[in-house]
């Protein structure tokens, strides 16, 4: 079953894909903290307040991050499943 | 403030790299439904359908890449907020109409541009004497009652020291009262020569000038001086029979 394999490394691609852009969301994560730190540090109260639901936005975003990866490792699972009858 | 400019950039750059993965999703989803196609022709049923389980699957991780788009669109524009200020209506220069007084979801008015006083607003803030409990309508005698058990096991001598510490102002008004009546003021400036009167003051030559100056009590009263002797004398007293009473006690 060729098209299976076919549909198989698309959907790897896809996690790769994902996977580089959880690093990403990651070091922008470490950025926002850093110059949360800094905010805080200065003294700007109303900013690092700003800044801090950023941070927690993006937590939210890793995690959206997160199951898409388990959602397309799942389906990878079924079609590898497929591929047995 | 460059630093979070580069931040919204990075997010925006994340954003795009959510945004692109869309293309791939789709095409795995349309490779899928093409093999299921294929598997029905040449009658594989089962896995047919166990394909058709890789279209759901890939389906909701493509809206899962939607709903993650979107958490990185508002992160972005919350970076945004915070570099320009609160954005939308309300925010200073927005254009928009502010109403003065808002009024909460039960109907009561919410703080808005300090239309509402903060003493309606709020409810009063509790005063020293309302946290430890002592009704603050009642006037200090009326304390005093309350109070008046409260160290009946003391010694005489000590209820004495405590009475007198507890009513030192009223000991002191009464004192000075009592005081200014027997006693008079010396004027501030008197003087029995007159204001004629000159003083000279010799200087020898060789040596430098001397001067004089002329120090004036200003308004010292006797009556004062005896209130203050009061405090400080219950005071002390109260003082030194404690200092007794723990020598005793041991």
């Amino acid at each position: 079953m060729s098209s299976i394999d076919e549909v198989i490394s698309s959907l790897s691609a896809n996690s790769n894909a994902v996977t580089d852009l959880q690093g990403q969301i990651h070091g922008t994560t470490a950025m926002a903290e850093e110059m949360l730190k800094q905010l805080q540090e200065i003294g700007l109260q109303g900013k690092a307040a700003a800044l801090g639901a950023v941070k927690d936005q993006l937590a939210a975003c890793d995690a959206f991050a997160a199951a898409l990866q388990n959602k397309l490792s799942e389906a990878m699972t079924s079609a590898a499943a497929a591929t047995g009858q | 403030m460059g630093s979070l400019n580069d931040l919204a950039a990075k997010i925006e750059a994340d954003r795009a790299a959510a945004a692109e993965v869309a293309g791939p999703i789709n095409s795995s989803k349309g490779q899928a439904e093409h093999t299921i196609t294929a598997m029905i022709g040449l009658g594989l049923e089962g896995s047919a359908a166990r394909m058709r389980k890789v279209v759901d699957e890939v389906e909701e991780a493509e809206s899962l890449r939607a709903a993650l788009e979107g958490a990185l669109t508002k992160a972005h524009f919350m970076v945004m907020s915070a570099i320009q200020g609160n954005m939308g209506p309300g925010a200073p220069g927005s254009g928009a109409v502010v109403p003065l007084t808002r009024i909460d979801a039960d109907g009561a008015p919410k703080a808005g541009l300090d239309a509402i006083p903060r003493h309606l607003r709020d409810d009063p803030v509790p005063t020293g004497e309302e946290l430890s409990g002592v009704d603050p309508s009642i006037g200090p005698f009326q304390k005093e009652h309350e109070n008046a058990n409260a160290d009946r096991r003391r010694g005489a001598l000590s209820r004495f020291g405590r009475s007198a510490v507890r009513n030192t102002d009223e000991l002191a008004g009464t004192t000075k009262q009592a005081a200014g009546e027997f006693t008079f003021d010396i004027e501030d400036d008197f003087d029995p020569w007159g204001s004629q009167a000159q003083a000279i003051v010799e200087v020898p030559t060789g040596q430098p000038p001397v001067f004089v100056s002329r120090v004036e009590a200003e308004g010292i009263k006797a009556g004062d001086l005896l209130s203050s002797t009061i405090v400080i004398a219950a005071f002390a007293f109260e003082a030194a029979t404690r200092l007794s009473r723990k020598k005793e006690n041991g």
